[in-house]
């Protein structure tokens, strides 16, 4: 991350972290205190307190370093520019992807839905690949046909075959699809069996 | 000074019969198996960039927690050992670490591979990583059994302050840029570590009233968001790497003697300083491979050769983040503090096998630290044979693709974290703590002091309340004990070190002291080696051999005692003069700046 933006970064982290140490100091005092059946000395809001007045006593010193640097007037927009764009965009798309499955189970798991887990999973890792490699699908999925046409013609002819209608860019799309769904039902299968069967874990 | 040496002779003796014992223990065919998989899988998760040595201990610890427990611990420990090295070959042909500890690695292991010598890049990093493991090995077979007797002298309130050092040597070491972060995160894991039932009086700390957060944050899962579901992201999110054809040939990749031979002291120092900073809390190889490199570039005679391919360079790296993960199990079995972010995975690890590390391992499972000293032998010599045989073979596992990797790690994080416990909040937990650790990341949050921060959080909870009640609300009880002062001091110099202007202060004398203590004592050993040189050649005079210019016979006798007293003296005044110079300089200079300050002396 380039250093104004680091500025920007912490400024906002700071606040965030001096928040936190603020909450968990009035959180810890509010907790039952000395006297009943709890010995002088052992609260158990004592550690969050000073947990807490640690964290806000850093993040203090940490805010005021990031408005010295100018943290706190950085346009977010003229930073953002400095990004990598691409990988933002890839990163949040996986980040919302991942978290769709994980949650999505989680979900079906609270609402009593039977959704078979093998089924989501090999449905993920199939989007997930199609969705990420769609962009050069065409490239790689070309040079991975010249490869296997080189190697062992009779076998590339014969998968050929069903697909002679489709352009050669085409049929780099069907080929990751192919590839990418045969992944999937494999590592769906493999996990589902592994935990099953061999770990005996119930699956979500 | 002779008992003192029999002594040592007579433990290492002993220890060697331990771990003897615990050799034949653990020598079977199905061993070899799982040594022989552990290894080369944790090579492969190495080599993968996004893959760390920390996510795969944690994903196999899932995988493996209903094995018997030394076999599952044979695997993670082999893993451990195996990611670090395998890291090693991303480094050199990729420029990308594959592990953060290879990070020093490809400083020269990049440039030696586009000279076209990747194949005797691989090798040197072989030897590297195989030698730092067994130096780290001898250190944890001899050290921790001494240290884990020691250390049940700690007290309640001394493992309070263990854990206030673990964290800020932790955040001062491994953050990024500003050691401030480091701390932040830190604490931030203590705090983490509050949630759920406290353990003196079962009552609910930051549960927001769900039944499901009364257990707390469990390690595991935020191991596998933290650095499983974060790296998946953030592998995603950067550019794609290309690898450098290298040469697969066995005779290329083949480790070369001479180069040992070469680079001794480069290894042994690497080696020890690999160990020391992975006993260091929650500090483990990569600035294990950083501190070897530097030292290694500061003492080398081709200074100008590091970072353009140099052998030295890459040698020291790669001794000094494999010496580390031993080191790193130094505190996991003496005191129940990881050394290291994996370490902190295998800590856990133990605790789901029934094994408790702590003071009291050498009393409870008395064999259990000479097994794992076994355990690192054996990964030490998987990495030797497996590195060299399977290098066609490892070299493919580059070109996997990251869109076809990703989701099946993915998978795995979600199951992995779910299967433990069977609760789905286990699986929250992972997706939280991997977004958040994305997103700290990439702020320069250091993640190591924030598993540090978790792990250690009850442990630090438990020992501040008990000290305060045991000694009814008085707090001089941390002023009476030596350990408790020594280490609160410990506490305030981090602290001090970290600040600029103390440290631009304290920094430079500091160096001075120390060098001239080493000095001193050097000139002192360099003192009584003369005496007795001289003498002998006194006596030889006296017998009717000459030497060094002295005559035969008493008069050669005599000239040689003189020059021997003489020569002793002025050895023992130079050390003198350099310990006194170095004790002023530091200790008395300090008070004259003051007074220069306060204006009571001219300013010069």
């Amino acid at each position: 991350m380039p250093r104004p933006m680091m500025a920007k970064a912490d400024f906002i982290t700071a606040i965030v972290f001096f928040l936190l140490g603020v909450y968990m100091i009035f959180e810890g005092l509010k907790m039952p205190g000395a006297g009943g059946f709890i010995e002088r000395g052992g609260e158990p809001g004592r550690v969050p307190v000073l947990l807490g007045a640690i964290i806000a006593g850093f993040a203090a010193i940490l805010l005021i370093r990031s408005v010295i640097a100018g943290g706190h007037r950085l346009d977010e927009l003229a930073a953002a520019g400095t990004l990598n764009r691409v990988g933002v965009v890839r990163g949040v798309a996986t980040a919302v992807g991942c978290s769709i499955y994980a949650v999505g189970l989680v979900g079906a798991h609270i609402f009593g839905w039977k959704v078979p887990y093998s089924l989501v999973t090999g449905l993920f890792v199939f989007v997930f690949i199609a969705a990420f490699e769609w962009q050069d699908a065409a490239e790689s999925g070309a040079r991975r046909w010249q490869w296997l046409c080189r190697r062992l013609p009779a076998v590339a002819g014969g998968l050929r075959a069903p697909f002679v209608f489709l352009a050669p860019r085409d049929a780099a799309y069907v080929w990751l699809l192919l590839t990418a769904g045969l992944q999937a039902v494999i590592v769906a299968a493999a996990v589902t069996y592994l935990f099953e069967q061999q770990f005996y874990v119930t699956l979500p | 000074m002779l008992d003192l040496l029999f002594g040592l002779f007579g433990y290492l003796a002993t220890t060697f019969g331990l771990v003897g014992t615990a050799v034949t223990k653990l020598s079977s065919p199905e061993i070899l198996v799982y040594v022989v998989g552990g290894t080369l899988l944790g090579i492969v998760i190495g080599m993968l960039p996004g893959l760390t040595a920390t996510m795969g201990v944690a994903l196999l610890t899932t995988l493996t927690y209903r094995m018997e427990h030394d076999t599952a611990l044979m695997i993670l420990v082999c893993l451990y050992v195996g990611a670090i090295y395998g890291g090693s070959r991303s480094a050199i042909l990729l420029n990308i670490p594959g592990t953060p500890a290879n990070a020093a690695t490809t400083l020269d292991g990049y440039p030696l591979a586009k000279m076209g010598r990747a194949g005797p890049a691989m090798g040197v990093a072989t030897t590297g990583s195989f030698l730092g493991t067994v130096i780290g090995m001898f250190f944890l077979a001899t050290i921790a059994p001494v240290l884990a007797d020691y250390a049940l002298k700690f007290q309640t309130h001394e493992y309070f302050w263990l854990a206030i050092f673990g964290i800020l040597i932790a955040g001062q070491l491994t953050a990024m840029d500003d050691p401030i972060k480091g701390w932040i995160a830190g604490f931030l894991g203590l705090a983490v570590a509050m949630i759920g039932q406290e353990g003196l009086y079962m009552t609910d700390r930051f549960t927001f009233g769900y039944t499901e957060m009364m257990g707390g944050v469990n390690l595991i899962p935020a191991m596998v968001g933290a650095f499983g579901f974060s790296e998946v992201i953030s592998v995603m999110y950067q550019r794609r790497a290309v690898v450098i054809a290298a040469s697969a040939r066995l005779r290329d990749v083949l480790p070369d003697l001479r180069d040992v031979l070469k680079y001794r002291r480069t290894i042994m120092r690497s080696g020890v300083l690999g160990t020391m900073i992975g006993v260091i809390p929650g500090v483990g190889e990569d600035i294990g491979a950083w501190v070897s490199y530097a030292a290694a570039r500061r003492a080398s005679k081709e200074k100008e050769m590091f970072g353009k391919g140099s052998v030295e360079g890459l040698m020291a790296a790669e001794t000094g983040n494999s010496a580390a993960p031993p080191g790193a199990l130094i505190p996991v079995l003496t005191l129940g503090i990881p050394g290291s972010a994996p370490a902190a995975v295998l800590l856990a690890a133990m605790v789901l096998h029934g094994v408790r590390p702590g003071p009291m391992i050498m009393i409870e499972f008395p064999s259990f630290v000479y097994e794992v000293v076994v355990m690192m032998l054996f990964a030490a010599i998987a990495i030797l044979v497996l590195g060299i045989l399977l290098t066609p073979v490892l070299l493919k596992v580059l070109t996997i693709r990251r869109e076809r990797l990703m989701p099946v790690v993915f998978v795995l994080c979600v199951i992995g974290s779910y299967a433990i416990q069977q609760r789905m909040f286990d699986v929250w937990v992972m997706v939280l703590f991997g977004i958040l650790g994305f997103v700290l990341r990439q702020m320069k949050y250091p993640m190591a002091p924030l598993v540090l921060g978790i792990v250690l959080g009850d442990i630090f909870d438990k020992s501040f309340r008990r000290s305060w009640v045991i000694h009814d609300g008085d707090f001089m009880f941390y002023f009476t004990r030596p350990i408790s002062v020594v280490l609160m001091l410990m506490c305030l110099f981090t602290l001090l070190m970290s600040y600029g202007p103390t440290r631009r202060y304290i920094g430079p004398r500091l160096q001075l002291l120390s060098a001239g203590v080493i000095g001193g004592a050097g000139r002192i050993l360099k003192a009584h080696w003369l005496l007795v040189l001289w003498a002998g050649r006194a006596v030889a005079a006296l017998a009717g051999f000459p030497s060094a210019g002295l005559p035969a016979g008493g008069a050669g006798f005599a000239a040689g005692l003189a020059t021997a007293g003489r020569v002793y003296v002025a050895t023992i005044a130079a050390a003198a003069y350099d310990l006194g110079h170095a004790l002023v300089t530091v200790f008395a200079v300090p008070f004259i700046d003051l007074a220069r300050a306060a204006r009571l002396l001219p300013r010069t």
